[in-house]
């Protein structure tokens, strides 16, 4: 598994290959195998750097230091943590310097977002392969993190299992969409497609109407549609944001700054949303 | 509690710390980190689950997030002063929101660290908690230093608080994810019809007609956090 023979920086696909067994077995026993795992890859013939070099070599951008760490706990040793940063700026930075094989990355990133530096690295480094790694669920960042790119997104409730599962998909040259987003129900095979899933104008005019609690009758005779046309709106566009309630509609619209939030609350940054309209 | 030696009985016990986190990596992950220092007694990820786990466990700190599923932290803290009473409660947020500090000491809370510091502020918090002390991140310290000297007794009630009854804002908190009356009901151990009550007692109290109204509400007061 940690062949000694590949002195290249980077793992050939077979190489990258063979040690999934080990990623599998991960999964079936879960992350309190953890420390065990550590023990048997310590037990390796060799314990030098190039031993190890079958490794994915990783480099992480998260804006809170405390992410980081956890995420380094939970990715170490499997995988080579070559370093990690907080914000997008150094991300590309690094990216240029370190050559990782695999990126993990936060959406909201200071300096620059999450979504531009996948864009930008797309351009200057293409085997580069990037993995979100994120709070976001709603299906609209998944949507605009395939199109900027990236080749996988998980969350951050996601289990360590599954994301040392991502990681190691990725690096076979695997898309990986965490299970827990389901966009197979909300939209199959579509959501790793650029361009799908924006809504349209009279939709986000329906979903400002909701989120500012008017009934359905209300937005009806405001728009001049029937009540009927207002409720398959509204059908059409939780099924395409994946998102089953009013309330969960409501916290979406101030998201998209559809409707105005109130003062010290949080929402996607400028550049999400930007990141968003590139997508329609 | 420096010493990790087994059976030593001259080292004084490793604080017994419950963890609350909904990002599992994250838990997971700060789960492994402070094992190294203390015992981590348990890792749960709503305020409900913390609540039960505390009074179950007992722990001498929990270290729990302000924005939580279907409890959130600040109603979570409120409600562990009855469980748990001799524990001490850190926050372990993104928020650095001054309101947001002074509604953590207001709910007694007596540390309140961010998640852009790193573990050693979080072991930093559990020791200086339980030396009786207040603790703040010192990131956020020369913004809020008079924060940590000012009396939570005293202060007034910030944007963050409101004249809900802690059920009454429990209900909002379900309401404003999305949750089914029905729903609600299961999680409260309380009929559906005890649900709709609350749910339209709020709404008059806050003069909202709409859930959507209601669920902007509860952003606007941090009881649930952005989608």
């Amino acid at each position: 598994m940690r062949s000694s023979a590949a002195s290249s920086d980077r793992p050939e696909p077979e190489a990258a290959g063979t040690p999934v067994a080990g990623a599998s077995a991960a999964v079936h026993h879960g992350e309190l195998m953890s420390a065990n795992e550590s023990t048997a890859s310590s037990t390796a013939p060799s314990s030098t750097a190039s031993s190890l070099a079958g490794r994915p070599r990783l480099l992480l951008a998260d804006p809170q230091a405390l992410v980081i760490e956890a995420l380094r706990r939970v990715l170490c040793p499997e995988f080579e943590v070559l370093d990690a940063v907080a914000d997008g700026e150094a991300l590309l930075a690094a990216a240029c310097d370190l050559r990782p094989d695999l990126i993990l990355l936060e959406l909201s990133l200071p300096q620059v977002d999450g979504l531009d530096a996948v864009r930008v690295l797309r351009t200057r480094a293409p085997e580069l392969r990037c993995l979100f790694v994120t709070q976001h669920a709603a299906l609209h960042h998944v949507r605009a993190a395939f199109a900027a790119g990236a080749s996988g997104y998980v969350l951050k409730e996601s289990t360590p299992a599954e994301l040392r599962e991502a990681v190691w998909r990725i690096s076979r040259g695997d898309v990986y969409v965490s299970p827990k987003l389901r966009v197979d129900e909300a939209c199959p095979g579509s959501v790793t497609r650029q361009g799908s899933g924006a809504l349209t104008m009279r939709q986000r005019e329906v979903l400002r109407r909701v989120a500012e609690g008017r009934t359905g009758k209300q937005i009806a005779s405001e728009l001049g549609i029937s009540l009927k046309t207002v409720e398959s709106h509204k059908a059409c566009i939780s099924r395409q944001l994946g998102l089953r309630s009013t309330a969960a509609l409501t916290r979406h619209a101030i998201e998209l700054g559809l409707v105005r939030a109130a003062d010290g609350v949080r929402i996607a940054s400028e550049s999400e949303h930007q990141g968003l309209q590139v997508a329609d | 509690m420096s010493s990790r030696v087994e059976g030593s009985t001259d080292t004084p016990p490793r604080p017994r710390v419950l963890l609350c986190e909904d990002h599992t990596l994250v838990r997971e992950g700060l789960r492994q980190l402070l094992a190294d220092t203390l015992d981590v007694v348990g890792a749960v990820e709503d305020g409900r689950a913390l609540l039960q786990a505390a009074e179950q466990l007992q722990p001498d700190v929990v270290l729990l997030d302000i924005t939580l599923p279907q409890l959130n932290g600040f109603d979570a803290a409120r409600q562990l002063a009855r469980v748990s009473p001799a524990c001490k409660v850190v926050f372990v947020t993104i928020h650095a929101d001054p309101a947001y500090v002074r509604e953590a000491f207001r709910v007694g809370a007596t540390g309140y660290v961010v998640k852009t510091a790193a573990c050693v502020d979080l072991l930093a918090a559990v020791t200086a908690v339980l030396k009786g002390q207040r603790y703040l991140s010192p990131l956020l310290a020369p913004l809020h230093a008079d924060l940590l000297s000012a009396d939570p007794a005293a202060a007034q009630p910030g944007k963050l608080s409101d004249t809900l009854t802690s059920r009454q804002r429990e209900v909002l908190q379900l309401v404003a994810e999305g949750r089914t009356a029905r729903e609600i009901a299961g999680v409260l151990n309380i009929s559906r019809k005890t649900v709709e009550f609350h749910k339209s007692s709020i709404m008059r109290l806050l003069g909202l007609r709409t859930t959507a109204e209601l669920t902007r509400y509860a952003l606007e007061r941090g009881i649930v956090g952005p989608a």
